[in-house]
């Protein structure tokens, strides 16, 4: 259990009504495994249960059966959110505050003392670029800064897990590219982090592993280069030698026989985009879960 | 509890919690919110043990049971059995707290605070309540120990910064607005009442700019971090729960005592600046101290074994009761002093007494002139009995050779003093503190525990005074001997009565007290007086603070202040509730509909038929479930101290300590179970 820094084991969630009727089935038996240092992303169309997931995580919401678990502690437990950064999908930050204010307001709940309060918000506020508006209440700021200030807010206690829910949403490519970027300096300095989005070609550049839930359920998991793998196509790349039809039939032997040099030989990728739209058409057809958990031992990728 | 009426004086138609019913309090505390948490244990208990195998580790650290909160509920359990069963076998009944049986319906019950009592119903009530507290309180008071002070002072401080920022202060310079434009420029006001309406526009300003904002700020604020999602921030910061609760109290609480830290002193300096009339200064413009006793009504009638319990001259309001001004009546308002304080005319010649009467006129009388009363100031050595005679409205010494003995040594003090061929009562009657006479009237009183003052004019509803020599004191002070000790004697007592024929004069327990110091105008006193008053408007915001945000961990913004607003205007309304649940004017409500339906006026005696019979059963039980409303609602009245003010009655320290204690043991339960409420509460609901 110590070894995943998150895990959920069967885990469910059901919205009911005032009568206590059920309403809506939002995470169905989840069972998710998330290592040390990888960065992990959580996919799925709207209603799919990624953000529940983390409410659950993160104890914004109580499981109806299962069990979430943060470093190995129940994630009801308030002292596992010491070691926890979380930055919500809209930057829900008190709009009365400067940036200043609201680290230094966040930093107290953290009961860091005050000197390193002050140089962590300092630091923070530089990293996420906001130093010339550091006075202006948030009321003032811009979809992005105020992404950008939530996500300093993540990091005012230094966690080892940083929450990401939509972290791109609102922001303009440079944006984008900026907090991608960070992300994965979080990932190099040994942080893990576990991320949901819309946004499927950052998820593709910035994740190790994925779970792409549909309808509450968990449709596929594994690492992100495991998954955009097309296992029914084969792809060879040659160079110094024509594509024929010859060629085609015997590959090895026919490059070789021709005095080319084989450079790739293995399976095409297709991209994640088209991994998520065939799989939710697939669950559309077939409802239910599709993933049965293989026995998987962690696979970081090099980025 | 306290008010004044149009014409000024202090009503006190309760009793101020004083530290003396700190015991009472407690134990009704206990049986009542114990009662509650009874309640709320079994809920709990239901909840957490009903299917234990199958919780989940996240569910049992949320909400888990643990052997002590097991064991107190054992305890408590068996404490209401035995209770229980003390009632049903009509045992060891409280014989402390007996309810009052009134003359007659509707009529003026004065409110007494609860005393401890050893009798084994209420003693198991009460123990079974602590063990109920002890069980639901555990998993609060453990949560006590991780909240960080850190935490909540940022969340206080948000709080403040919130409310602040919203530029709310601005709304408490409507409290300028009275003050721009006094009273006294739209109402013709007489001279005497200057400061008590210049206070009464204060503190209903005070209270409404206040109390309302407090409640809006508080009930809105938790919801609006909820619908906002604001409160994600934080739940997700390793934060406990109770100190969201915690910090939202104390930064509105912080917030509304600068309020009314400035708005009192705003207040304060108006007065201070103005020019005050002389008799608004000497009623209100000082802190009068005064020391109580207990009045009974007496007649002639004792002696024939029977009581006299003043008369109702029908007024609405019957808080006083009136004896018959007439040389001839026997009648007489009897104040008794069970206790003096040592200091009480030691180093001064004499002892200020004040008295405020209400007069109920029978003829016109004569303009602009008071009626005539006397009073006659007894110590336990001095005991006073009725003229048996009819017609002979004097009362005598019981020891007639003692009271010739005083007339003898009397006339004696005079002439030696150099009033001879005087009458030696005459000499008394006008003699005034300071003179020749004074010297005689004081040792004379030292000696025989004696003093009359005859012929005050007294006005309807104003303070009156006399000086009573010091030396009376010294004879009430000697141990008591004989019967006086075995019977527990009153150590003074004050005998009232009016001569002006065909007048009634009205008066209540505390229309008549010594002063323990002379009632002096003084900037100084009435300055401490004018800020402790606001102590008790600051416990009303806290509670209402403190209520709302209690209520708001579970309801919607408008929801909570709608039920705190309701608490806390049944808080305002409890004893009039209190008096329908015990159907103190016309019965429970099953009665009244079955006398409408049966065309009966509503005063009728009931009959004994099987529905006015099955009306009543049931009026008794809307009547227990009321009084359960009773204990959820504030007491209010309890933190209002505007009248002592106004009527210049010094604010007893010990009075605002109970206050306090008081807050705290109304916003205690409604804390445990606003933990509970946040503990449970699914934000992202």
């Amino acid at each position: 259990m110590t070894d995943y820094v998150v895990e959920t084991r069967n885990l469910t969630k059901v919205y009911r009504d005032f009568w206590g009727r059920r309403k809506k089935v939002a995470l169905n038996a989840l069972d998710l495994q998330i290592h040390r240092g990888e960065i992990f992303g959580l996919l799925g169309p709207n209603g799919s249960g990624k953000t529940t997931t983390i409410k659950l995580l993160l104890g914004l919401l109580f499981p109806t059966t299962g069990d979430a678990f943060v470093f190995g502690e129940p994630a009801a437990k308030v002292e596992k959110n010491e070691r926890i950064g979380y930055l919500p999908e809209e930057s829900y930050l008190y709009r009365f505050l400067n940036a200043e204010e609201t680290l230094d307001f966040y930093g107290r709940l953290f009961d860091i003392p005050s000197d390193v309060r002050r140089q962590r918000a300092a630091e923070l506020i530089d990293r996420v670029g906001l130093s010339a508006d550091k006075k202006r209440i948030l009321r003032e700021y811009s979809k992005g800064m105020r992404q950008r200030i939530g996500l300093a807010q993540a990091l005012i206690n230094d966690p080892e897990l940083v929450i990401l829910d939509e972290p791109t949403s609102g922001l303009d490519p440079l944006g984008t590219r900026w907090m991608k970027d960070l992300i994965l300096d979080l990932k190099r300095q040994g942080k893990t982090v576990l991320m949901c989005s819309h946004r499927l070609d950052d998820v593709q550049d910035v994740c190790d592993r994925i779970a792409i839930l549909y309808g509450g359920d968990l449709q596929e998991l594994g690492s992100v280069d495991r998954l955009v793998e097309d296992q029914k196509r084969l792809e060879v790349r040659a160079t110094g030698v024509q594509l024929t039809e010859e060629l085609k039939r015997d590959l090895t032997e026919v490059v070789e026989k021709h005095g080319g040099k084989l450079e790739t030989f293995g399976h095409p990728t297709t991209t994640l985009e088209d991994l998520f739209l065939r799989i939710v058409e697939e669950s559309k057809a077939r409802p239910g879960r599709r993933f049965l958990p293989p026995v998987e031992s962690p696979t970081v990728r090099s980025s | 509890m306290l008010t004044a009426p149009l014409l000024g004086i202090l009503i006190v138609d309760r009793e101020p919690f004083a530290p003396q019913h700190f015991w009472g309090l407690l134990q009704a505390w206990l049986q009542d919110a114990g009662g509650f948490a009874a309640v709320g244990m079994a809920f709990y208990l239901l909840y957490v043990l009903r299917t234990p195998s199958e919780q989940a580790e996240s569910a049992k650290y949320r909400a888990g049971v643990n052997s002590w909160m097991l064991l107190m509920a054992v305890l408590a359990i068996l404490g209401y059995a035995i209770y229980g069963f003390l009632v049903f076998a009509g045992k060891g009944v409280d014989t402390v707290n007996v309810p009052k049986v009134v003359s007659s319906v509707g009529s003026f019950v004065k409110y007494e605070p609860p005393k401890f009592s050893w009798s084994p119903q209420p003693l198991t009530l009460m123990f079974a309540g602590l063990f109920a507290l002890l069980a639901v309180g555990q998993p609060f008071v453990a949560n006590l120990f991780r909240i960080r002070v850190r935490r909540i002072w940022a969340l206080t401080k948000l709080s403040f910064k919130e409310a602040v920022r919203s530029k709310l202060f601005w709304v408490f310079l409507v409290f300028l607005v009275p003050l721009l434009f006094p009273a006294t420029w739209f109402f013709q006001i007489k001279p005497e009442n200057q400061l008590r309406t210049t206070i009464g526009v204060t503190s209903y300003a005070s209270n409404l700019l206040l109390l309302l904002p407090a409640a809006l700020l508080a009930a809105f604020s938790i919801p609006n971090d909820i619908k906002n999602q604001n409160i994600y921030t934080i739940i997700t910061k390793p934060v406990e729960r109770l100190e969201i609760v915690l910090g939202r109290v104390f930064g509105y609480g912080i917030l509304m005592s600068v309020a009314l830290l400035g708005m009192t002193t705003v207040g304060w300096l108006f007065i201070f600046t103005s020019t005050i009339d002389e008799k608004a200064a000497n009623e209100t413009y000082m802190a009068r101290n005064p020391l109580r006793g207990k009045l009974e009504f007496r007649s002639r009638r004792e002696l024939r074994g029977e009581r006299f319990e003043g008369t109702n001259v029908g007024r609405e309001f019957d808080y006083r009761k009136y004896i018959a001004g007439d040389p001839a009546s026997s009648q007489r308002a009897v104040w008794n002093f069970h206790s003096l304080p040592s200091s009480l005319g030691k180093s001064r010649e004499f002892v200020p007494c004040e008295f405020t009467f209400d007069i109920f006129r029978m003829t016109k009388g004569e303009e602009n002139r008071g009626v005539d009363m006397t009073l006659r100031f007894v110590t336990w050595q001095t005991p006073q009995v009725p003229s048996p005679q009819a017609g002979d409205g004097n009362w005598r010494w019981a020891d007639p050779a003692r009271e010739r003995q005083y007339q003898d040594d009397l006339k004696q003090a005079v002439e030696a003093a150099g009033f001879s061929g005087q009458n030696p009562n005459a000499v008394v009657a006008a003699a005034r503190p300071g003179s020749k006479a004074w010297e005689i009237v004081n040792a004379m009183a030292a000696k025989y525990g004696y003093y009359e003052y005859a012929g005050k004019e007294v006005f309807d509803y104003h303070p009156e005074t006399i000086e009573v020599p010091s030396g009376l004191f010294e004879n009430a002070r000697q141990p008591r001997t004989g019967d006086a000790a075995k019977n527990d004697t009153p150590l003074v007592q004050v005998f009232v009565n009016c001569t002006s024929r065909g007048q009634m004069v009205g008066m209540a327990e505390d229309d008549l007290y010594f002063l323990t110091s002379p009632p002096t105008p003084s900037d100084w006193q009435f300055a401490q007086n004018y800020f402790k008053a606001a102590f008790g408007l600051w416990c009303r915001v806290m509670l209402v603070i403190g209520l709302a945000v209690a209520v708001s961990t579970y309801l919607a913004g408008v929801i909570a202040f709608l039920v705190t607003a309701a608490l806390y205007i049944g808080g305002v309304f409890s004893e009039h509730i209190a008096d329908v649940a015990r159907g103190s004017y016309v019965g429970g409500p099953f009665k009244a509909i079955n006398q409408l339906l049966e065309a009966k006026a509503p005063t009728m005696p009931v009959g004994n038929s099987p529905v006015e019979r099955a009306a009543l059963t049931l009026d008794v039980g809307f009547s227990w479930l009321v009084r359960r409303v009773i204990n959820i609602l504030p007491d209010i009245d309890a933190f209002s101290w505007s009248a002592f003010l106004s009527e210049g009655f010094n604010i007893p320290l010990s009075y605002l300590v109970m206050n306090l204690l008081l807050l705290t043991a109304y916003l205690l339960p409604w804390m445990i179970l606003a933990f509970y409420l946040m503990r449970s509460r699914e934000v992202a609901a």
